[in-house]
């Protein structure tokens, strides 16, 4: 029996769903879920439940505070709480050898990644860093195509990330506590590049503004030109100034052989070279919970995490990259 | 029919501006300049119309014409609009009207000074797709981002009308032209640039500010000049503070994705409605034709490739010095 416990509402859709997915599981035994000390009122805008409501619905115990939760000495926890304390937590609960899952992003400074780094033995424990577009299988099927050559080698990348920013909960306003729009989906923009093109960024070129979530004082659209190590270069777009998704995520990779697109809401990837055009299968993509999955595999079997601790010093250091760009109108190499 | 046409150059462009000038019914067709003798003849024939086989006989003559089409290879456009503006004809260019700022310059001069028209085939302008974004953002004016993307074969060697900067010259203009005509004047440029396997400039990514402080992306990919598909053609999006536009090459839709409502609305011309690259080329021609006819402004004049051409000589400064230029 694996014990897993759950550590703060904050980032409530993917706390309630990644916990009511474990619960469902055979072999797992929930721990407790852990409030943080937060009033009702904080809990159910973050999660539409109170927490005290969903630990009673999934039969587990409620903590209030996260060092109360790990004396229970679970084997794993998911860490959901304000992005900022992320690295904090995690680092509370790996020195006691505990497996631990971050929901996205882990951080969104480098000195964050940094110091968690230094302290952590990958040898030991698992440490899962969130990025559910890894889980997305059209992604993963468009991967998979460019590693059997179908495009040849790539030229360029074109990715377009349309997520509405997150401005309901006063936690998610304040960019020192959530990263903003861009500290919160910079994984999706640096870590996904990376991981299709296999090469890491060399330099940035960025324009971002705030547009129309002037609460949030942080830019709500980032527009990004970027160079890899390998040549490849990328159009990279951040668009949260809408008010609900359109098409979530684009990506358009072209090859010296062909080209392969990918739309989130629609076949998994176009794919188009000398030899004719393909279209990927429909799909069903519950990425929440493959990245749940994923964490018992990677406890269980030893599977290696999709998303690591240096994947996310990778995603920072653009994100500080992007956000310095942006800033002094200049290039910035990495 | 007061307007007297004539068309230099019979390639796949003169073809379609030949075809647009006979349809007309403000002009029509007197002569056609074109030094391969079987296709001079043939179109002479077919438009009954009079056959020279260079510019500088048709300049000499004493046939009676108003208007000039000029479609030739780029790098001819120059001496030939300064041969027919000088006799106060108005000019009607392909693009680009020159791969040179300067000329583009003493053209914009010369027309003035003359007081000709001087119009240039920018046609992508009128993409029933792009007509359509055009009036849609007059309510909706405050655009955020701007991207536009361009994927087609195209060549890799140098020679005859491709020299390095073809890409950004020949081609990219086109993207820069849409651009700034739905979002207005560029402020600010910084570029990369690829070759592929090839001589000359295969790839470019470029990052734009804007006097109205949008951002803007442009990308253009000959993919390496290998690939037999075009990957969309032509794609533009456009987010704004009320919506997000998706312009798929040009004709086959507009997508609206409203900020307050959960559904698209897809604009697609009828099937009725002739949806190819070649129609907008013809209603360019087309307009002109009108504007002349009218006396009213001209649609996309010589000022357009001005500032057109002022975009590239910043992009391509920026791909040399590696940073952002300004676009002056």
């Amino acid at each position: 029996m694996l014990k897993i416990g759950l550590i703060g509402f904050s980032q409530g859709y993917y706390a309630v769903k990644y916990t009511s997915h474990l619960a469902r599981l055979k072999g797992i035994d929930l721990t407790g879920v852990c409030d943080m000390g937060c009033d009702d009122s904080y809990i159910k805008e973050c999660a539409f439940v109170s927490a005290r409501d969903f630990a009673n619905e999934l039969g587990t115990k409620l903590y209030s505070g996260f060092y109360d939760l790990l004396d229970q000495k679970p084997d794993a926890v998911i860490v959901a709480n304000e992005t900022y304390e992320h690295t904090k937590i995690a680092d509370a609960a790996l020195s006691r050898g505990i497996h631990v899952f971050v929901s996205k992003p882990l951080a969104f400074k480098i000195e964050d990644v940094e110091n968690l780094r230094n302290r952590y033995n990958p040898l030991r424990q698992v440490l899962l860093c969130g990025n559910p577009l890894k889980y997305e299988k059209g992604l993963i099927d468009l991967k998979e195509q460019i590693n059997q050559g179908k495009i040849g080698k790539i030229i360029s990348m074109n990715l377009a990330i349309n997520h509405e920013a997150m401005v309901n909960q006063e936690w998610e306003r304040d960019a020192s506590r959530s990263g903003g729009p861009l500290g919160t989906y910079g994984v999706y923009l640096i870590d996904i590049i990376r991981w299709i093109s296999g090469a890491d960024f060399k330099e940035i070129y960025a324009m971002g503004d705030n547009f129309v979530h002037k609460s949030i004082k942080a830019y709500d659209l980032v527009s990004v030109l970027a160079r890899l190590y390998n040549g490849v270069v990328c159009n990279l777009q951040l668009v949260s100034t809408i008010t609900y998704e359109y098409p979530f995520v684009r990506l358009e990779v072209t090859g010296t052989q062909g080209s392969i697109a990918f739309n989130c809401n629609n076949y998994s990837y176009l794919l188009k070279s000398s030899k004719g055009v393909g279209l990927g299968n429909w799909r069903y993509s519950e990425m929440g919970i493959d990245e749940i999955e994923h964490f018992i595999a990677c406890i269980k079997n030893g599977e290696t995490e999709k998303c690591n601790i240096d994947d996310m010093l990778h995603v920072t250091k653009g994100i500080a990259a992007i956000a310095k760009s942006i800033e002094n109108r200049c290039v910035v190499g990495l | 029919m007061s307007i007297r046409a004539v068309c230099i150059g019979a390639g796949w462009a003169g073809r379609l501006h030949m075809e647009a000038v006979a349809e007309s019914e403000e002009a029509k067709l007197v002569a056609l300049v074109e030094p391969d003798p079987d296709k001079g003849e043939y179109y002479s024939v077919k438009y009954g119309i009079k056959h020279f086989s260079n510019a500088v006989d048709l300049a000499k003559s004493d046939l009676s014409y108003d208007m000039v089409f000029i479609c030739t290879l780029p790098e001819l456009h120059y001496n030939d609009c300064v041969t027919f503006l000088n006799l106060g004809k108005d000019i009607f260019c392909e693009k680009p009207v020159s791969r040179e700022y300067d000329e583009i310059v003493k053209l914009y001069r010369l027309s003035g000074k003359k007081g000709c028209r001087f119009g240039v085939n920018f046609n992508q302008r009128y993409g029933k797709s792009v007509i359509k974004a055009k009036e849609l953002l007059m309510s909706d004016p405050k655009i955020h981002m701007i991207n536009a993307s361009m994927y087609q074969q195209g060549p890799r060697f140098s020679g005859g009308p491709v020299n390095k900067n073809f890409l950004i010259t020949d081609s990219c203009c086109h993207l820069i032209d849409l651009m700034t005509y739905l979002n207005g004047k560029a402020k600010k440029v910084c570029t990369l640039l690829k070759r592929i396997e090839s001589e000359i400039i295969t790839d470019i990514s470029v990052i734009i500010e804007f006097e109205n402080n949008s951002i803007g992306n442009m990308s253009h990919s000959f993919v390496g000049g290998r690939l037999q598909t075009q990957h969309p053609f032509q794609k533009i999006e456009i987010h704004t503070e009320f919506a997000k536009y998706d312009i798929n090459n040009l004709y086959d839709s507009l997508v609206l994705y409203k900020h307050d409502s959960y559904g698209q609305i897809t604009y697609t011309p009828s099937v009725f409605e002739i949806r190819d690259y070649s129609h907008s080329m013809k209603l360019s021609v087309d307009s002109f034709i009108k504007a002349a006819a009218n006396k009213s402004d001209v649609p996309v004049g010589i000022e357009d490739a001005v500032n057109n051409s002022i975009i590239i000589r910043s992009i391509l400064k920026s791909s040399k010095s590696g940073g952002f230029e300004e676009v002056i």
